[in-house]
Order: structure tokens, then sequence, then C-alpha cells
């Protein structure tokens, strides 16, 4: 699953690797924590299932098998409490190798881990999940229009766009401030879903290794959101 | 109103959610970052390029500020507006916070403008007061009431849920059962209000919620109760003001609230009208009465109910009348009261299932809600479920090893126990197709692979589990996944005592045959509810032995474990009928496979407890089951044997053990056809048992079906690869056909030691067959240079295919002696196991080689007697193939050529290198049958194409 190929250097291989335990510790510490683990137990085994996949090497054999990375993290972690609960318990917070910086995403897991408290942990994990894709490929999509310098234009959009609880102008008045044609805004509009979907096809390609799994998960993330 | 929020992203996140999306206006639940609503989001990922997502009219109703009633604040949201859960025109809900006792509430601010209206106020109070006096688990309680500044306000328990028009608007029309379960709720709450004196005014879908508690259960809640009746008569019609100026349709009040007090008193009979109303649009979606005006619907409402709108539900007739009298346009029509409602929904309920009756009735006096509601939704769900029937594939399941997550792992046995008892259960429901443990045992615990699994299985679905056992209490948590999306269908968690353990195996198997659709009988109902043992130690000790049995072999260690503690399970409670039936089946299997000592008193222990399980239960099919493998077993006693088989195996249709035994037994008895059959429905319910495969191949290879013995034979071989007698087996079969060199490509990358018994014997025969015997002599003289004194007559059998090795070599002297070396090795042993026929038969062929023929001819008329083939179709012919050979070689052509000719007419598992019979290419190949080559008869024999 991870893209890092072969001729990489080293460093990047890990660098993809700090990403992929970025993206991907919520779900698992959620789903620990809904399994009755306390914080602190769970913050250790996460950083314990990561170093186990990286000592095991598990996730380049993850990427030959047919499946997808949402099934195979649950199912390895479900091992990984089953064969290596004992040794995973034992490592030491803050010992061992810390992969991920627990501090800044604690507050957010740990909120999430309350607002799911109805769901069971499979479907906490999932929802979980789901909520992580959708916002690390907007996350992403932000990413390019900073680099493209369009920071500011992107904030005026994004609520016509993404939602959320802010009013947004009506659109005559965003293209007044934008200083275009309602036409202009509209097609920009057109453009930026066009290219957010893009964005998330492209985060939900990362985690199927088939690329015609593509829509039957995405599909599934969608039904796992609006239930 | 869902205010579960969901935060990802920076810290603050979490604190936006709540309220609707501005965009999509579905709850605020899950958002980014920044906010984002990932609804939205995720809903972009399935526009076409350049269509735009649905919008909803604008709000903005917000107003900006802190807000604070009384000890009451308004919570606010990141954007610094207070956080909203519903606004009409009259007034607005807000989440706040009950500073003093600092809990959340619900908190309806009164517009201004009402509440200036002259005796607006103290009307206010007094219905206030009323509604706080309603105290009833499916009405939200008014904790408070105040004024401040000109503006009224109530405190009300905040319902954690969404409301039923939320819910018709996301998932449609309910199923009918689950409908008339949220109208019975909500009658019970007008019951309650009833009594009260109190009328709500202004029931209708927005005012009636559906609450989740942490197991899912859902309660019905009504809202706002004495709000409608003060706020006049505007509100109650359910009138309001819509941004664009349109008046919304007041489509749930009855008749009498259009006409005014003044000609007809407002009692329950209204709310019972609003409540029919929305019974209607629970069932379809949209209210009976539609205009633009108040005057348009109020004329409609006396006109014929559009029943049109309800033919594509197939209401039963009993339901279309309720609808009718509760929407009834005089009062006088409708059920006069709640109390008089409740039993009319309850008579429509029960329409459907008549277990209703009894669990209505409990849950009636115990006036628990939430059971109500669980019931309700299992039932409703059950309904929904009959309309729609899955195909026996979808209703099929594979039960995966249940993860032990108890921190002490000795545990392990109870959670093999849990998952196994919970299997059994499963396999006892006739219209599920239940993978047997045997197949899924060598799977982990939540493997990541599953659709490939449930190829594997041929199922659509998996289960998979975990158990956690702490002192007697017991977590149990099971996910059931639909294997084809990789989907979670049910998941649920249940916290027990070890007491209380059998209701988790009967409430999961039951929830699994709701969620897969199964038809349950009234009789497999019971079974699945049953509860074995009122004895939790007996319990344990039996789960602990159950663990035995479940081990892949039977091992004396194992058996003798097993049998040790299912003892203890029937010590403890000696009416333990399960246990006794296990016991019996553990014994017996021992008895057959010489794990426990085969003596008489085994065997006596396995009847008595097959016996006392009958006597106990006499329909618990595990009993009838071991009572059957009992006559099998211990009695070679068919057909006592098939005949409690065949009764047991409609009393567990989905037990694997029970065809395979009746497959077994069939063999035996030459029903062939029969067996082969058994097979199949073994092997779809147990496919990847590698001990079932192989016996279905070796049925193949006795009926010298060798393409179809092959095909079962790669089967295994993708299971286990390598696996040696599985090669052997494919190479004895090339063998049969005369193959000689795929025979040879298969045995010679084995290296085989004594351990494997046929295998070496296989390789002998090679040798043998193609008269290169050199290798194998060495090999064998090896062997025998340190005889394993453990293996019996084995070493003396090793010595005669030595001695035949030698012969064909040309060393006649050399042969001679393994001969007598190997004749009087058996000879005492025969002594010892006067009924041991492979003892017999290699002593009548070596006795043969050293040209005593009149020994030979005796011994193997003696086996020939003493196993008649009638009584065992697959062993019984070995004798008659020995009796072939000794006669070809000691002059007698035409007996033997007679005995061939009857061979190779049957089925039957050879006697050397045990497995295929005689075949027309091992007559050629094969020099024990030098004597008759020049006879036609033989020829002929010979000649023939492998025969049926």
């Amino acid at each position: 699953m991870l893209r890092a190929r072969d001729e990489e250097s080293a460093d990047s291989a890990q660098q993809a690797l700090a990403g992929f335990c970025e993206a991907y510790w919520p779900p698992l510490y959620s789903f620990l924590r809904h399994r009755g683990f306390s914080s602190a137990d769970a913050q250790d085994l996460v950083q314990g299932f990561f170093a186990h996949l990286l000592e095991q090497n598990t996730l380049t054999r993850a990427d030959q098998q047919k499946g997808r990375l949402r099934t195979f993290l649950l199912g390895s972690l479900q091992n990984f409490l089953y064969n290596e609960y004992d040794r995973a318990r034992s490592l030491k917070r803050g010992g061992g190798r810390q992969i991920v910086s627990i501090e800044e995403h604690l507050p957010e897991a740990e909120a999430a881990m309350l607002a799911t408290a109805h769901l069971s942990d499979a479907a906490c994990y999932d929802l979980v999940w789901a909520s992580t894709i959708v916002s690390r490929a907007w996350q992403s999509l932000q990413n390019d229009f900073v680099a493209e310098g369009k920071a500011e234009w992107l904030e005026e959009l994004r609520p016509f766009v993404a939602g959320g609880n802010v009013v947004p102008l009506n659109q005559e008045e965003a293209a007044r401030r934008l200083g275009v044609p309602i036409a202009t805004l509209r097609t920009w509009l057109s453009r930026l879903r066009q290219r957010y979907r893009e964005s998330l096809r492209m985060e939900v390609a990362s985690t199927v290794s088939d690329p015609a799994d593509v829509d039957q998960e995405l599909h599934h993330l969608y039904q796992i959101l609006m239930a | 109103m869902d205010d579960k929020g969901i935060g990802l992203g920076t810290a603050d996140a979490h604190l936006q959610a709540g309220g609707t999306c501005v965009t999509c206006g579905r709850p605020l639940t899950q958002v980014g970052p920044k906010g984002e609503c990932l609804r939205c989001l995720v809903g972009l990922g399935f526009l076409a390029d350049g269509e735009e997502p649905e919008r909803p009219a604008a709000r903005g109703r917000l107003t900006p500020g802190p807000l604070r009633y009384a000890h009451f604040e308004v919570e606010v949201g990141a954007d610094g507006f207070p956080v909203e859960l519903g606004a009409g025109a009259m007034a607005i809900t807000y989440r706040a916070r009950d500073t003093v006792l600092n809990s959340e509430v619900a908190l309806k601010v009164i517009d201004r403008r009402v509440a200036q209206n002259p005796g607006a106020r103290s009307r206010f109070l007094r219905e206030a007061r009323a509604a706080a006096n309603i105290h009833h688990p499916n009405i939200a309680r008014v904790t408070y009431y105040g004024e401040q500044d000109g503006e009224c306000f109530y405190a009300m328990e905040l319902v954690k849920g969404e409301t039923l028009e939320a819910r018709v608007r996301r998932d449609g029309p309910m199923p009918l059962a689950l409908a008339l379960q949220v109208i019975e709720q909500a009658a019970r709450a007008l019951a309650a209000a009833e009594a009260c004196g109190v009328v709500h005014r202004d029931i209708k879908p927005s005012n009636i919620m559906l609450e989740s508690d942490a197991s899912g259960a859902q309660t019905v809640k009504l809202i706002d109760y004495g709000v409608a009746k003060v706020m006049g008569p505007q509100a109650e019609l359910g009138i309001e003001q819509t941004q664009a100026g349109f008046i919304g349709t007041p489509a749930f009040a009855s008749p009498e609230q259009f006409a005014g007090v003044a000609q007809c008193p407002i009692d329950t009979r209204a709310d019972i009208y609003s409540l029919g109303v929305t019974f209607w649009y629970l069932l379809t979606g949209r209210t009976p009465f539609v205009g633009r005006t108040m005057e348009e619907i109020r004329a409609r409402q006396t006109d014929e109910l559009p029943l049109e709108q309800l033919r594509n539900l197939h209401l039963a007739a009993q339901v279309i009348g309720l609808l009718k009298s509760m929407v009834a346009p005089d009062p006088k029509n409708r059920p006069q009261t709640a109390r008089e409602l409740l039993s009319a929904v309850h008579s429509c309920y029960e329409r459907f299932n008549p277990k209703a009756r009894s669990r209505r009735r409990r849950v009636a006096f115990a006036a628990a809600a939430a059971t109500l509601a669980i019931a309700a939704l299992a039932l409703g769900t059950w309904l929904y479920q009959r309309a729609r029937p899955f195909t026996p594939m979808e209703r099929s399941i594979a039960v995966l090893p249940f993860e032990n997550l108890s921190s002490d792992k000795e545990n392990a046995y109870f959670a093999e126990g849990i998952q196994d008892e919970i299997l059994t259960r499963l396999s006892k429901i006739a219209d599920l197709k239940v993978i047997s443990r045997t197949s899924t045992q060598h799977y982990k615990s939540a493997p990541q692979n599953l659709p490939e699994i449930a190829k594997q299985l041929g199922v659509a679905h998996i289960l998979e589990g975990s158990v956690q056992k702490s002192g007697d209490a017991v977590r149990v948590n099971v996910q059931l996944i639909k294997a084809a999306t990789d989907s979670h269908l049910w998941s649920d968690t249940f916290d027990r005592k070890l007491t209380d353990i059998f209701s988790v195996e009967s409430e999961v198997s039951k929830a699994i045959a709701d969620q897969l659709r199964a038809k349950i009988t009234g009789q497999e109902q019971e079974i699945i509810a049953a509860k074995p043992t009122n004895n939790p130690e007996a319990y344990d000790a039996y789960l602990r032995g159950l663990a035995y049995t479940l081990k892949t072999a039977f091992t004396p260690a194992n058996s003798l474990a097993a049998q040790k503690y299912l003892k203890e399970a029937v010590r403890l409670d000696p009416k333990f009928a399960l246990g006794w039936a296990l016991l019996s089946y553990v014994d017996a299997s021992g008895y057959l496979t010489q794990s426990l000592q085969p003596t008489a008193a085994l065997r006596e222990e396995a009847r008595q407890a097959a016996d006392t399980a009958l006597t106990l239960q006499p329909d618990l099919g595990e009993a009838v089951f071991a009572k059957g493998f009992y006559h099998y077993a211990c009695l070679k006693d068919y057909d006592t044997a098939v005949k409690y088989l065949e009764q047991a195996y409609q009393l567990l249709p989905n037990n694997s053990r029970i065809p395979q035994a009746l497959a077994y037994v069939e063999r035996r008895r030459g029903n062939w056809d029969k067996s082969e059959a058994y097979f199949n429905e073994a092997e779809k319910l147990d496919p990847r048992n590698v001990n079932l495969l192989s016996q279905h191949a070796r049925s193949y290879v006795c009926l010298r079906r060798f393409p179809e013995a092959l095909v079962k034979l790669e089967q295994i071989l993708n299971i286990t690869p390598d696996d040696i007698d599985t090669l052997v087996l494919k190479a004895r079969i090339a063998q049969a056909e005369g193959d000689l060199p795929r025979a040879s490509a298969l045995l010679a990358p084995l290296r085989l030691g004594v351990d494997y018994a046929n295998a070496l014997e296989t390789q002998v025969y090679q040798a043998i067959l193609e008269s290169r015997p050199a290798a194998i002599i060495a090999q064998l003289k090896e062997i025998l240079a340190k005889p394993d004194q453990a293996l019996g007559y084995y070493n003396g059998e090793l010595r005669f295919w030595l001695g035949w090795a030698q012969e064909v070599a040309g060393d006649h002297e050399a042969a001679r002696e393994s001969w007598s070396q190997a004749r009087s090795e058996l000879e005492p042993l025969l002594k010892e196991q006067p009924e041991n026929f492979v003892l017999m038969g290699d002593l009548a062929l070596t006795n043969m080689w050293l040209g005593d023929n009149a020994a030979a001819l005796t011994l193997a008329e003696r086996a020939i007697a003493l196993f008649p083939i009638d009584k065992d179709a697959l062993t019984g012919p070995r004798p008659l193939d020995i009796l072939a050979r000794v006669l070809a070689r000691a002059g007698d052509p035409d007996r033997s050529i007679s005995a061939l000719t009857k061979l190779l007419s049957i089925p039957y598992e050879a006697p050397l290198a045990a497995n295929p019979p005689l075949t027309p290419a091992l007559l050629r190949l094969d020099p024990m049958f030098e004597p008759l080559r020049k006879d036609p008869r033989f020829q002929k024999l010979a000649a023939v194409s492998v025969p049926k």
C-alpha cells in the first residue's frame, strides 16, 4: 500500500510510512478505545502495532494481496492483539519506536471516541476511517491550492462545496467579492468539485490494491457516513 | 438533532459538530478540520461533471451572541452562534446546559411576539405544570419553565436521536411492523398524558423522536408536551412561515382543531387523529390529505381516504381498519381513548407473530420501554425481512474462530466453546446453511481476506467474534459481515454473568437468523433458546471438554482430557443431557480410533452416556446422534446406526458430522450412491475438512472413478499442499491406471520413513511393478535393521514386502529368508489378535510365497468367513483379493479367475498398499499374477479397460 518504490531512498520510504501511520492512527486508536482499552494502553498498542507492521514488512505484503487497506488493517490489528498482546502491552509508552506524534491526534480521536459510543467497535472504526479518508482528501486538495497560491480563493469557495455551519454568502456576493462574473464563479465551483472528486478517488485508490475496487469502496464510505 | 458529533482534524473541530449543514441540510455530525461537512464531501464523489449538489432553502435564523436563560446556558458553536436543535415560526429550540446540575437540556424559547399575547404567560405556566407532571419513558419531560425579559422558555429532557420526520426523509417509509411499534409506544405516551389530563395537540413526525441507547435499542419519545396549546391555534395547526413566505401544511391537525374549541372540545381523540396521520406518513412517506391552504386540507379530510397510496404495501385489512379509524373525521368514530388505541394496535401486531402476544403482555406490565423497543425493532426487522426473502446462498454463514481477549490465555477454551455453541445453535436452523467448524478452525480470528475466505467456504456471510472472560463476567462481541462488500451487517456486545451466557448464545443466533432472513420454526426457536444446564460449573467443565473435542486430531491426550472434563460436567449436573451426549461421542470416537483404550468398559460407558442423554432429553439431536454413532463405532451395527443418525440429521440439519457418519455407514453397507450423496451434503457444510475430502476421494478410488478422485485430491492439496498421504494416493491411482511413469514422478520426491506406512508400501509396490527393486531393498533393509517394536505386526509386513522385492530382484534365497522371518514374527501376533484380517492376509501371502499353499488357503478362507462382503462393502472383499492371489500361485486358475472376475465387478479397498482395488492394468503389471498370464480368460480380464 505504501507507494515508496524500491529505487527510492530509505528516507522517502520512511516519510511515506510516517504519513501512512498518521492517516490511519485515528481509526485504529478509536477501535481500541472502543474495545475497552485505556487511552494509554490504546496509544501504546497502536504504536506497537505500527512498529510490528514495520518489522514484519506487512504492508508490502498487503500490497501484493488483493484487498482493502481498511479491512486489512483492522484484521491485522485484531491478529496483533491476539498474538502480540503481551509483547505489545510490555512496550512502554514513549519507549519502543515513536512513529506518530500522539499529542497531535489525541484530542480529536478522544472526542471521536466519545461521540461514537453508540456504535459497535467495528462500526466506530469504519466511521472514523471514512471520516479520515474524506478529510484527508480535502486536506490534500487544500495543500495543492496552497501550493498554487490559491489558499484565500479556496477559503471563499469552501462553504459552497464543503458545507459546514457557516452560512455562505450567496453566489452573487461571492462573485462580487472575488471580482468575477457569476458564470465564472459557477465554473470555478464546478471545477473545484471535480478536483475534490479526483482527490477523493485518489485517496480511496491508495487504500485498495485493485483499482477496480475504488468505486465499491467509495460507495461503502458513502454508506458509512450517511448511516 | 443527532448531537453525536465526531471531530477529526484540529482540536476544536468537534466543537463545531451539531446543528445542520448549511449546504446539504443534514445534521453536522461528521465534520472535517475546518468544519467541512464530510457528508457533503463524500457526496461529491458521486456527482457527474458539472452537476451540482441539491441545496435546501437557506435558513439564516441564527441570532449572534451568547444566550443565557436563568441558569441555562445555550451552547455556542465555534462560530459564536447558538447551537440550534430546531426552529419553527413560534419558537427556537437550543441545546443548552443546566449550569446547576451540569447536564444537557433542550431549551425551547418561545417567540417574544407570542409570549406577549394577553394571558399567554399564565397559560404557559399552567400547561408547563401539567406537562411536568407526566412521567413516562416515551415522553421527554419538561423540567423547568421560566420567563425572562418578556420571553418564555421551557427546559426539556434532551433527546439524543432523530425525529421520525428526519428518519423517513433519510430512509424512506418504514416497514409496517416498525411503524406499528412506533405507534404503539406513542399510544402509551398518549395514555400517560391522558391520565394527567393533558392533550398534546401537535402530534406529528417532527415532534416524535427515536432515541438510541448505547446498546442500539431505540425508544420513541414525544417532545414538546404542553407547548402547542399555549402557543395558540396557529401553532396548533402546524402553520409555519417559511422563508419563501408559503404557508406550511397543517396536515396532521384533526378536523376539530380546525373547527375551533367552541364547536368541539379538544381531547385525546385529536391526538389520536394526528397519530393516525403520522402512522400514514410513516408507512407511505406522505400525508393522506394534501392541500395548498388550510381550507383545502380541511375540505379533504372528509373525503374518502386515498387508500390507493397503501395499495403497494399489501397491508392486512386489520391495519387498514386501524388507520381508517384513527383518521376518522368524526372523533366519535375513532378509538375513544389511548388505551383503546393501544389494544387496537396490539391486535394488529399480534397478527404477524403469535409469539408477540406473550412478549407484549410481559412488556406491557413491566412497562419497560427499552425492552419493548428492542423487541419492536427486532420484530420490525423480522417482518421487513419476510417481505424480501434472501436466496439460499445469501442465507449461508461461516463462524470464524472467536478471539480470546481474556488476559488469561487459559481461557481460550471458553472462546472456543462459545464460538462452537453459537455455531451449533445456528446449525439447528434448517433454513440456514452453516459451515462446520472443521472447515473454519484453521482461519484466524479476524482475517484480512474475508471475501476470499467466504469464497473458499461457499458462504455469503461471516461471523467474527471475541470473548473476554474475567471471573464470572463475560463479554462477547460479535460482528456479522457481508463478505461480498466486506461490510458489517450487524454487531453487538454482550456483557453477561457466566450464569447467563446461554442467553448470549441464543440471542446472537436469533439475531443472525433475523439478519439473514432465515425462517425459524417454533421448535427451532425453542431449541435455540434452550438452556442446557442450570449449573454454571458443569457448563464450564462441558466447555473445557468440548474444546478438546474440537482439536484437529483425536490424539490420546485430547480424548482423555475431553473425557475427564465431560465426566466432571455430568457429575456436577447429572441431568446435563448435552454433556452426556458429548461424553458418549468422545468415548465412541476413542473406541473407534483407539485414541482411548478400546475396552469393553469404554464401550459400555459410551452406551450408558448415550442412553442417559436420550432418557433425559429424547428430542436432543446430539443425544440421538450419540446413540447412532455408538452403534456405528462400537458395535458396527450399521442398520441401527443409520436409523438413529437419520433421525439426528432431521434435528441437526447443519451438523456435518451426521452426513459424514452416514456416508461412512452407507459405504460399509455397500450403498455407494447413498454414501456419495451424504459425502456431498457433508462437504457443503464442511468444505475444507481434509479428512472428509480424503474419505470421499477414497470412495471414488474404491469405485475406480479415478478422475473424480483426482479432483477431490486436488481440492485437498489446495488446502494442505504437499500432504504426503494425498500425493501417495495420487500415485496409487496412477499405478491402478497402469501409468507407472506418472506414479514414479509423484513418488520419487518423497523421502519417506517408516512413519508413513502406506506411503512406504506404495513405494515398494511401485518398485515391484517397475521391476526395479534395488533401491527399495536397501531402504527396507535399513529400516528393518533397527525394527521399532511399537509398530507391532507392521515389521513383519515389511519383511513380507522385502521378500517380494528380493524375489523380483531374482534373489530367491534372500527372499525365502525374509518370508521365513516374516512368518515367525507374524504367527505369534495372530494368536493375540485372531480377528486381525490384515494380519491374516499378510500371513496367507507369506505362506503362499513359502510354498505352504494349504496354510495360505486356510487363512484366506478363514478371513472370508469372518468378514463377509455383505457385512462390510469397503474392506470386506479384501480376503477375496488375497484368496485370488493365493489361488493364482497355488495352481487353481479357475477359482482364481472366478474370484478376480467378481473383484473386478465390485468396488472395494485393496489389501495391498491399501486403496485402489484391482484393475485390468494392475492384473497386467502385478507379478503375483504371473502364473495366469497365458490364460485367455485372464487375458480378457486384463484387457478390459477400467471397469465400473
